[in-house]
């Protein structure tokens, strides 16, 4: 006797239960809404975008003849693309910033810019992603609740059991009908975003199965539940507990602790130091040591006698002290994320809703890494046009700048990581979602068998 | 191996079951040839439902042994289920299902060799069902109706062995006697019944055999042909005082 007569037979069940029915047919179709709005919204989004990124850049361009160092200050703006997913799941993406304006002497927006209250968890952002890891378990746990609780409920496991079947197979069959269920939501699901997101198609599939795997982690769950249930109404009271603690309550409370162990500066405070560490008040005394510094090492009196015009060299010593006191203060605040972070992955081994939040918003490309390898990339631009305008007032000795050396800065084009670079971490997050899949389901036929041994199944 | 001239279909011996210091079953004993219907009777917690369960291996027994077709229900309860048919006393159908469906459903969960429609559909005949309701969804049957399915459900596996735990209650009185009038039927083509009961008169009319309990013991057996209704009553409620 196979189990596929249950799984069939609950097919069928489920096919004649309208409610389930609209249930699953209202998650698909918010999923489906989702993807197609989203593509929709990433190609509106991206056309602002470029255009105003080109803006930007013309205006860097037609800025005249002036001044170099007065260019630098001028300087450019970078924007962050949308990543194509980020309609469906925003992440942080927003939520640390977009834009980036490059100028002289300051590391603007930080990409680590704290929230207000230093949280990195995505909550009650209202978007798809979030109603589906949230309503998604909801809905299994609705589903399977009286799965066989109900049976015996209703008395038909006794009579199964009683016609040979085994505690196991019904099991089997019955955690095969809605594993099928839940894999064709999601694969559906993911088919229609494939399509709208062609470019994305990797990603995709990562979003698949994070989702199919907590799906399955909840399905196998709520069969153990419903399995140890001695009846429908308790099994439901039960796996909403599980659902309150773990999926709206733990996060929020690990968010805290994680907040608690490595707590992020509001920014202004972050601000306050970083002017502390630059010193300001220093600059004519840092200043002086250069120029006596360089006048000996030239042999020369004055500055006046330089080969070069020394407001170039200091302009660029400034530059370069304050880039190593801007990456000390962003290793240290990435410093104190990664603690954050390392909290937030020990929590998601207890709280799958924390693993799947993480493997999310990687693959969807709008977690806080993403934003850092922006970010990076911005600096990395901001340095290169400040190095340029820098060098070109060390030569040129007091003579204004023109187009021509407006042209030698390429436009800020930022390519985004690809997808290796969102599994190279959330394989962590993908292997806390596969153990709490394995993890009930081998508790779920342990159950199954031990109950029927036992003749405790009924 | 079970003994293929053996004529014992249903054999239980010393069988007890315990929760903590409670005895639900007391060291019962009895035998069922084959072709004979046994009444339990008893009051409410007298045992009976537990030891059909037992006999079923739905409930693990604490010691004693019970054997049914020659198969031992603790070590080959896979077997024993093969060879008995179980009717509850409150049938529980799928209400989604038809009756037909439903029946279906149950033969081949049971592992029964494949049955054409007509065949599933003359054993509900058989039980004595309206073809009218074969296609209605058992959400709309009579408790009677539903029993009938269940008596066909047991019948579809051709079991040598049927265990009825308190079929006939609240049954009206026509659909009881026309369900002890299949049991009958069923029982002269060489299939044991145990019938576990507290209705006196229709286990007198139907049964072979009655057996009285009380407190989780077997008080005393008897043939039907032995006593007659009136005496029954006044020896049960003899063994209740």
């Amino acid at each position: 006797m196979s189990a596929w007569p249950f799984a069939r037979h609950e097919l069928l069940s489920l096919r004649r239960d309208r409610r389930a029915w609209a249930a699953c047919a209202c998650l698909f179709v918010l999923l489906v809404a989702a993807f197609v709005s989203s593509a929709q919204m990433h190609r509106a989004y991206e056309r602002t975008r470029s255009a105003a990124q080109v803006a930007s850049h013309r205006q860097w361009l037609t800025q005249g003849t002036k001044n170099a160092h007065s260019a630098a200050h001028f300087g450019e703006y970078a924007f962050r693309p949308l990543p194509a997913l980020a309609p469906f799941e925003p992440g942080l993406h927003g939520v640390i910033g977009t834009t980036v304006y490059l100028e002289a002497h300051k590391e603007n927006d930080l990409r680590d810019a704290p929230d207000e209250d230093g949280s990195r968890l995505t909550y009650l952002d209202g978007s798809a992603a979030f109603l589906a890891r949230t309503v998604l378990p909801l809905l299994v746990f609705l589903l399977v609740a009286a799965s066989i609780a109900g049976e015996r409920e209703r008395g038909t496991l006794k009579m199964l059991l009683a016609q040979g079947a085994t505690l196991p197979r019904i099991v089997l069959g019955k955690t095969l009908a809605f594993g099928v269920l839940l894999a064709g939501l999601t694969f559906g699901a993911a088919l229609v975003a494939s399509v709208v997101n062609a470019a994305e198609i990797v990603r995709v599939a990562g979003l698949a199965a994070s989702y199919l795997l907590f799906a399955l982690a909840a399905l196998f769950l709520a069969m153990v539940v419903s399995m140890g249930a001695r009846d429908s109404r308790r099994a439901v009271v039960v796996l909403f507990a599980f659902w309150a603690v773990g999926m709206v309550l733990g996060p929020r409370v690990a968010a805290s602790v994680a907040q608690a162990v490595a707590p992020m500066p509001l920014r202004s405070e972050a601000q306050a130091d970083l002017e502390r560490d630059l010193d300001p008040a220093g600059h004519e005394q840092r200043t002086a040591a250069l120029r006596a510094r360089v006048l000996a090492e030239n042999g020369v009196a004055r500055v006046e006698d330089l080969p070069m015009d020394f407001r170039g060299i200091a302009l660029q010593a400034d530059e370069e002290r304050g880039y190593g006191i801007f990456d000390r203060h962003r290793a240290a605040l990435r410093a104190r994320e990664a603690r954050q972070e390392t909290v937030l992955r020990g929590a998601s081994v207890l709280l799958p809703w924390l693993a799947l939040d993480q493997a999310s918003t990687a693959f969807a490309g709008t977690d806080l890494r993403h934003a850092e390898h922006f970010a990076d990339a911005a600096e990395a631009h901001r340095r290169t046009l400040v190095g340029a305008m820098n060098r070109y007032v060390t030569t040129a000795r007091g003579k204004d700048a023109d187009a021509s050396l407006w042209e030698t800065i390429p436009a800020f084009a930022y390519e985004a990581p690809g997808a290796r670079f969102a599994f190279g971490y959330a394989w962590t997050s993908l292997l806390v979602l596969l153990g709490w899949a394995a993890l009930p389901f081998g508790a779920m036929l342990h159950r199954a068998r031990r109950s029927h041994e036992i003749g405790e199944a009924a | 191996m079970p003994d293929a001239s053996s004529s014992i279909a249903v054999s239980v011996r010393s069988l007890c079951k315990r929760y903590g210091d409670a005895r639900a079953v007391d060291d019962l004993s009895f035998e069922i040839e084959a072709g004979r219907i046994l009444a339990l009777l008893g009051a409410n917690g007298a045992g009976k439902s537990t030891t059909v369960h037992m006999l079923l291996g739905l409930i693990a027994p604490s010691s004693g042994t019970v054997e049914i077709g020659g198969h031992d229900v603790v070590r080959e309860v896979a077997a024993v289920r093969r060879a008995a048919a179980y009717v509850p006393d409150r049938l529980a159908l799928y209400p989604h299902l038809t009756g037909l469906e439903n029946l279906a459903y149950f033969h081949q969960v049971g592992g029964g060799a494949a049955r054409s429609q007509g065949d599933l559909e003359a054993a509900l005949e058989r039980v004595g069902l309206e073809r009218s309701a074969f296609q209605r969804r058992a959400s709309t049957y009579s408790k009677g109706m539903c029993q009938k399915v269940g008596l066909a459900i047991a019948l579809a596996k051709n079991a040598k062995v049927l265990l009825l735990d308190e079929p006939l209650s609240g049954l009206d009185p026509k659909a009881a006697n026309e369900f002890c009038a299949k049991l009958k039927e069923i029982a002269q083509t060489g299939t044991s019944v145990l019938m576990a009961t507290h209705d006196l008169f229709r286990a007198h009319d139907t049964a072979d055999d009655i057996g009285i309990m009380r407190d989780g013991k077997l008080l005393k057996t008897l043939r039907t042909t032995d006593i007659d209704a009136g005496g029954l009553e006044a020896l049960y409620l003899e063994q209740m005082r």
